[in-house]
């Protein structure tokens, strides 16, 4: 049993690694975008020690829980989410 | 589940963000509910998504058919409460994580110790108020303030989650 972790943000998606557009260092935020590559890479660090390969942009550990989340008691379709998506 | 999709923001002419409220109501932030419900403006971020994800976690345990045999007489009303408002749905969640007087059904109590630390870490936030962005210095640091903030939240759930991994697995 588990969760899932869905990381459908460009810029979160492995392998986490800044892609901020330049615009940001342009404009004098390099100290901030040196935080969100700190960030990014630490996250890297963790999903990695959580067994999360690279070529992923979800992590699942409940295939099951997710595929039936739009059918289960009380779901009202609230979540779209399919296995195909992940 | 954690979705980090990050808020559509927009502006006006005077750098006054405009974007509509948006999300599904049973899994929007206490902080967006309780100001919609008394009528003052709110903005809504990347702190919302980071807060939705905690609610849907809840509701995923809560109605999770993996083990449905398994539900006990106290998870009833809960499932109930998370549907009804987000002060029936925050009673219910401090009632899971609490635990300790009730039986729980075993994915519940599989996951508790995590649903506990992650709602210790989202209450350690709060919600954003609306205000004016200046110029497009000030819009374009705003919004990379959001987007360090979801790396930054998501990494808290990957530790925390790396934390109870074993346990989980285990489970």
């Amino acid at each position: 049993m588990g969760n899932l972790l869905l990381l459908d943000e460009p810029v979160l998606r492995p392998p986490f690694e800044s892609k901020l557009p330049s615009r940001y260092e342009e404009q004098g935020l390099g100290e901030l975008v040196g935080e969100h590559e700190k960030a990014s890479q630490e996250l890297g660090d963790v999903l990695a020690r959580l067994g999360v390969q690279a070529e992923c942009t979800a992590i699942i550990m409940d295939f099951d829980l997710v595929a039936r989340l739009d059918s289960n008691e009380g779901g009202r379709g609230h979540l779209s989410v399919s296995p195909d998506l992940i | 589940m954690v979705t980090c999709r990050l808020a559509q923001i927009s502006f006006d002419v005077f750098g006054k963000l405009t974007s509509p409220l948006q999300g599904t109501k049973e899994f929007m932030s206490e902080w967006m509910l309780s100001n919609l419900d008394n009528g003052f403006p709110y903005q809504q971020s990347v702190i919302d998504d980071v807060a939705s994800f905690l609610n849907v976690a809840f509701w995923a345990a809560l109605f999770n058919t993996v083990h449905a045999g398994d539900k006990t007489a106290a998870e009833r009303p809960w499932r109930r409460d998370v549907r009804s408002g987000y002060k029936e749905r925050e009673y219910a969640h401090t009632k899971i994580v609490s635990g300790h007087q009730v039986q729980l059904s075993g994915f519940l109590r599989a996951f508790r110790p995590l649903l506990g630390d992650w709602r210790n870490y989202i209450q350690g936030l709060s919600g954003t108020s609306p205000r004016p962005l200046e110029g497009r210095l000030e819009i374009l640091r705003w919004d990379l303030e959001q987007q360090i903030f979801a790396v930054q939240s998501v990494l808290a759930f990957a530790n925390i989650l790396l934390r109870h991994h074993d346990d989980l697995k285990a489970a």
